[in-house]
């Protein structure tokens, strides 16, 4: 009994005390930086070219895509590095199945399927870069950047050791350039970059339409804007324009519901754990700056302007914290979001994505 | 004497090519880095893919006037902006960095 008790007892703490564990892009140096209860702990290293490097989490796995094509399977536990695999010159996006890893390439033109150990299982010609890549019940879907078609392909041996992916369907003509997209639930949301509109996808019916923007005046873009599953609300999708100082909001029905003014050309929209503030990132002479944007008034409530360019931006799972990858000045502040003033900083060469492995859920898998 | 005004020529051309080389990197990381990468292919064609397939006068049309440019390179459709505001030295800069990537045979 007294066993059982304190079993009980190391289990409850360690539960309590597991936090969030941080991996930092470090952009010029092929590694990612560790950070583990606010202290910088460790380097991962030797990651190939890490311009434009991104890392996601599945259980007990981390993967991370490189400027140079590789997918390395690591550790993020013990910090070590698994296994790498070239799937072609230069890789853009990737995402996790339960049985595969697929990744979206600009080079080879291809979207490459492998194992989750990193094995090749198949590879999709596309004769295009390829971008947007998103998972939804067996079907994988992602535009072709260069021939403008979203392709969606199905997986026919979905309960197999092995995926087989065939082409369901293809909708052509979908806009010029598509660049990047978002998915909530069955809706598929494309940015392009040449069309002054998104276009929404419906897994269940198949349907696509556009959504006009109303983008106006067309500013110089210096870099292309990032979407993702951090920018969807309960109540909104805030879309970043592209060539305008704008963030949309949109109802989850395409009613436009604000076009927010920002003080720049918006590159990152990403919403706290709470939805009550979305952080926006800029480029070009606005790198700087970040903006804080209250989402029931979408109104600003805060401007930040740091000491270098500003890459990334994350909150904390808890929300108590956004941090901010200050690329220019080397460092990734904590800002505390009560008050939002800085609390703490760690000494990251160039940093640039911030990824959060959320110990928590993977110590309760461990027991 | 002799020795001595060579090494101030020296140290002068040192001075300048540096200043060139730090120009050169300011307007990448200003105006391409967004969107161009030095070796990869990103948004954007690598310098190092510019530097094997394009002349000097193809890169400063390009940067210049990419709307008139980019049909004579082979693009179906334009999304580099125009950087007709870059003055001289800053073009000259940039153009010289994007050849260095050139393949050496």
């Amino acid at each position: 009994m007294k066993k059982i008790l304190l079993l009980c007892l190391v289990f409850i703490v360690t539960l309590l005390n597991a936090q969030d564990k941080i991996f930092v892009v470090e952009r010029e140096n092929s590694a990612l930086a560790v950070i583990e209860q606010h202290l910088l702990v460790d380097t991962i290293k030797h990651m190939h070219n890490f311009n434009h490097a991104v890392v996601k989490f599945k259980g007990r796995d981390g993967y991370v895509i490189t400027r140079d094509g590789y997918i390395i399977k690591f550790n993020p536990i013990t910090d070590k590095i698994e296994k790498e695999y070239r799937t072609s010159p230069s890789a853009i996006g990737f995402i996790i199945g339960r049985n595969f890893v697929a990744v979206a390439n600009y080079g080879n033109k291809t979207v490459e399927i492998v194992s989750r150990n990193l094995k090749p299982i198949e590879s999709i010609k596309t004769n295009s870069r390829n971008v947007g890549i998103k998972l939804y019940k067996n079907y994988l879907i992602f535009e072709c950047m260069d021939t403008d078609e979203i392709w969606v392909m199905k997986d026919t041996q979905p309960k197999a050791r092995k995926p087989h992916f065939v082409i369901y369907k293809k909708f052509k003509h979908v806009g010029l350039v598509p660049f990047d997209a978002l998915i909530d639930k069955n809706l598929y949301v494309s940015g392009f970059f040449n069309s002054p509109f998104i276009g929404v996808l419906n897994l269940r019916t198949m349907k696509y339409k556009t959504v006009p923007l109303n983008i106006g005046k067309r500013d110089r873009v210096l870099k292309v804007p990032h979407f993702g599953f951090w920018s969807v609300s309960k109540g909104y999708f805030f879309i970043p324009a592209v060539g305008a100082r704008k963030v949309f909001a949109f109802s989850h029905k395409f009613k436009l519901i604000k076009a927010i003014d920002v003080v720049g050309n918006p590159v990152f929209t990403s919403l706290s754990p709470n939805k009550k503030y979305l952080a926006v990132t800029f480029s070009g002479k606005d790198f700087p700056r970040v903006q804080i944007i209250d989402t029931k008034t979408l109104k600003i409530i805060k401007n930040f302007k740091f000491k270098g360019m500003v890459l990334h931006v994350r909150w904390s799972t808890n929300g108590k914290y956004l941090y901010v990858s200050v690329n220019g000045a080397n460092e990734v502040l904590g800002i505390k979001t009560h008050g939002w003033w800085k609390k703490f900083a760690w000494p990251v060469p160039k940093p640039s994505g911030i990824f959060i492995y959320k110990m928590k859920d993977n110590c309760v898998k461990n027991f | 004497m002799k020795n001595k005004s060579l090494i101030i020529a020296l140290l002068l051309i040192g001075i300048g090519l540096s200043a060139k080389d730090s120009l050169a990197i300011k307007v990448f990381q200003t105006y391409c880095w967004g969107c161009h990468h030095q070796t990869a292919q990103a948004f954007a064609p690598s310098f190092r893919f510019i530097a094997n397939h394009r002349t000097r006068a193809q890169m400063l049309a390009q940067i210049l006037n990419p709307k008139s440019s980019y049909k004579r390179l082979g693009y179906k459709i334009n999304s580099m902006p125009s950087f007709s505001d870059l003055n001289a030295s800053e073009l000259n800069a940039i153009v010289t960095y994007i050849q260095s990537f050139k393949d050496k045979k």
